[in-house]
């Protein structure tokens, strides 16, 4: 083998290895082909942590979001940070007896929070499952009958139950997640990594992650929008049901229950002994789903045991 | 080699020069994969699933049934009408249930009660009558109600029966109780709180398969674990059908077809 030969093989093996670093090189950046560069602001990439913001930083960072929404959406939103309120603390209630499974609540959450349409984002799931025993085991909850309820069926929405004790905010690393002093559990999209720790650690399936960057239609936005619920997210972070805070903390109803027809779904605060949940809570059947897993949730499931008796006054 | 290397020709080439050869494309086919993965289509696309439509309409928060207000009126044949515009004249004395000539839309089955009177006052049609003779407005006709059904009535106060729109906070101006005939229609009250509805879609994430289910939509879920399966078919040996057919016997529910030695 001649010297000129091997200079001639080692000048190819290089030009190979180039091209080779070129390819993979390209391969690794090609993800940013999608990268729209009027989404990357140095507003948001300084950001601070929703906790340590000031006034002045919630208002730029408030600016900044409607911005964004006007030109994905053309529409301006009411966008506002909702604080919780002073000696609230919330609870929902559900009457597992009376839910038909009519997943009107799905839909009108879908709605009212500006979830994806396309990829499907839903923070309800209506489990189905044989009446008789709460058995999640043997749930569906692609349930597709021509009427509801079918025969034989109880139904079971699930949700997050904000619990007390949240598994998810323990486990997120940047703490984009925590618990409200109204017992909601948040999340700041513009802190959370999309790691999906959090979703793995809650254990009623309650948080939903951006796959794919959210596909709304324009003319469905719904603009009454609060910083840590229903602004539209972008794709890779998390979100889940948050009762509807920018709802709830301005002492409105979530959506989930103003639609429901047969008005199983119950909601207030659980310090206040005149509210629905308060007389609830002390004078119903409970069932907490998944009790022993020690999360204490704010979401409680209850029976109302037959009226038998209180046909009164006609002699029955 | 000569499944990667398909071509007829006689002589083929030995596998060292076949390495020379392909080396030489290397180069450009590396520069063209760079240029490809830059400029091509985009190969990390998520498959999203079509897109189900729910129209607004589904996921109104009216109340299933609108109610008559104060004064009450009705309409007949396109005339708004108060009930004692017509009842001054008409006073059909005795309360029983006939095929009436007026109100057509109204079949009493409302449990025992087999009479108007049980609710309206006869001669002041305005008004709704208690069982203690009471009077008292259309506007308060849950009040009434709860005269008779005294325990749902005193968990409608406290808002646990029912539902409450706008407010959770009781004292709020806002909040809004739906009266019992809001849901339940005081004649026929099985109408139409306690109506089957039409659902709206369930998810629509891809899936692998539709669940598993007979054509009317009856789905049964597949047992998964194989001890349950092993005991069932065990126990439907003498039967019939596999452990996921739709209609398998529940634990503790009586088997439809057991015990009839088939
Ligand atoms: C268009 C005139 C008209 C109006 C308006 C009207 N009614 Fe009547 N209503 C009648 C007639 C006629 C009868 C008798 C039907 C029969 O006996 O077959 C009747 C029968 C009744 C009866 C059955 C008892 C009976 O007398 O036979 C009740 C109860 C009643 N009406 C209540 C009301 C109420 C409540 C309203 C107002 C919301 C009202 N009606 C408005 C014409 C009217
Ligand atoms: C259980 C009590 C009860 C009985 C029994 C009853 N009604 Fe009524 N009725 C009501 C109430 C409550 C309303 C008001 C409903 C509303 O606000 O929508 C009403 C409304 C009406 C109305 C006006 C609304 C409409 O649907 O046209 C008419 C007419 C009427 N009743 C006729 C009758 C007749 C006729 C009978 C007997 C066959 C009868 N009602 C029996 C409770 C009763
Ligand atoms: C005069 C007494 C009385 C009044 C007033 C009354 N009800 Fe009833 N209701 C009864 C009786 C009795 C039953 C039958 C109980 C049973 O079937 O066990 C009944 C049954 C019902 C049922 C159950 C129906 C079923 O088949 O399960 C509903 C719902 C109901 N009433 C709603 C109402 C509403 C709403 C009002 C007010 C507009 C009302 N009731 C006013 C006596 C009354
Ligand atoms: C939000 C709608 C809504 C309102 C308002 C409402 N109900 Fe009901 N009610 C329902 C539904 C749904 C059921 C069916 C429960 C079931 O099938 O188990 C029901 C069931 C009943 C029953 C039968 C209960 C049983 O266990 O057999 C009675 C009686 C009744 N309601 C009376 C009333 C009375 C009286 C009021 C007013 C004081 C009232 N309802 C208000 C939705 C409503």
């Amino acid at each position: 083998m001649s010297a000129s030969e091997m200079n001639r093989r080692s000048f190819l093996r290089g030009g190979v290895g180039a091209a080779g670093g070129l390819a993979a090189f390209a391969a690794a950046v090609s993800p940013l082909k999608d990268y729209d560069p009027s989404e990357l602001s140095i507003g948001k990439f300084l950001q601070k942590h929703y906790k340590e913001m000031t006034k002045e930083e919630m208002e730029a960072a408030l600016k900044r979001i409607a911005d964004d929404v006007e030109r994905r959406f053309e529409v301006r939103p009411h966008l506002r940070d909702v604080k919780p309120m002073d000696g609230v603390e919330f609870a929902y209630a559900l009457d597992i007896g009376r839910c038909i499974g009519c997943r009107k609540c799905v839909h009108a959450c879908v709605v009212e929070n500006n979830q994806s349409r396309s990829p499907e984002i839903q923070y309800i799931r209506v489990l189905e499952m044989p009446k008789g025993a709460i058995d999640v085991e043997k749930s569906n909850h692609y349930y597709d009958h021509e009427k509801v309820p079918a025969p034989d069926k109880s139904y079971m929405p699930v949700q997050c139950h904000q619990c007390a004790n949240p598994p998810c905010c323990k486990v997120c690393p940047v703490e984009a997640t925590w618990k409200e002093p109204d017992g909601i559990v948040v999340i700041d999209y513009d802190w959370c990594i999309g790691c999906r720790y959090c979703e793995a650690a809650c254990p009623y399936w309650a948080r939903r992650f951006n796959f794919a960057e959210p596909g709304i239609p324009k003319d469905e936005i719904n603009p009454d929008m609060a910083y840590l619920s229903n602004r539209p997210r972008h794709k890779g972070v998390m979100e889940k049901c948050h009762f509807c805070l920018h709802r709830t903390r301005e002492g409105r109803m979530p959506a989930c229950l103003e639609v429901c027809p047969v008005g199983a779904r119950k909601f207030g605060n659980v310090l206040d002994p005149d509210s629905e949940v308060h007389h609830i809570l002390k004078t119903k059947r409970i069932f907490i789903l998944k009790k022993d897993v020690g999360t204490l949730p704010r979401f409680f499931y209850y029976f109302d045991d037959g009226y038998g008796d209180s046909r009164k006054g006609t002699g029955r | 080699m000569s499944s990667l290397n398909p071509s007829p020709r006689t002589t083929r080439p030995s596998p060292a020069v076949a390495r020379g050869r392909f080396t030489w494309f290397l180069g450009p086919g590396f520069f063209l994969l760079a240029a490809w993965f830059l400029f091509g289509p985009d190969l990390a696309q998520v498959p999203i699933p079509e897109r189900l439509e729910v129209t607004s309409n589904r996921i109104s928060i009216k109340p299933l049934r609108g109610i008559v207000g104060e004064p009450p009126t009705i309409e007949i044949g396109g005339y708004r009408k108060t009930c004692m515009e017509c009842h001054r004249i008409f006073l059909s004395d005795p309360p029983k249930t006939h095929d009436l000539k007026q109100h057509t839309h109204i079949r009493l089955d409302h449990g025992p009660l087999e009479s108007c009177v049980d609710c309206h006052d006869l001669k002041d049609r305005d008004r709704l009558l208690t069982k203690e003779k009471e009077k008292i407005p259309f506007t308060r006709s849950s009040y009434l109600c709860a005269k008779c059904h005294e325990r749902i009535g005193e968990d409608w106060k406290v808002g646990a029966h029912g539902k409450t729109q706008k407010a959770w906070d009781p004292k709020d101006p806002r909040m809004r109780r739906f009266e019992c005939a809001e849901c339940h229609n005081p004649h026929r009250p099985v109408e139409p709180a306690m109506q089957p509805f039409i659902p709206l879609p369930g998810p629509n994430t891809l899936r692998m398969t539709k669940p598993h289910g007979t054509p009317e939509g009856n789905h049964e879920v597949e047992i998964l674990d194989p001890l349950e399966k092993a005991l069932l078919i065990g126990e439907e040996k003498a039967g019939h059908g596999a452990a996921h057919d739709a209609g398998k016997p529940r634990e503790g529910e009586p088997h439809p077809g057991k015990g009839e030695g088939r």
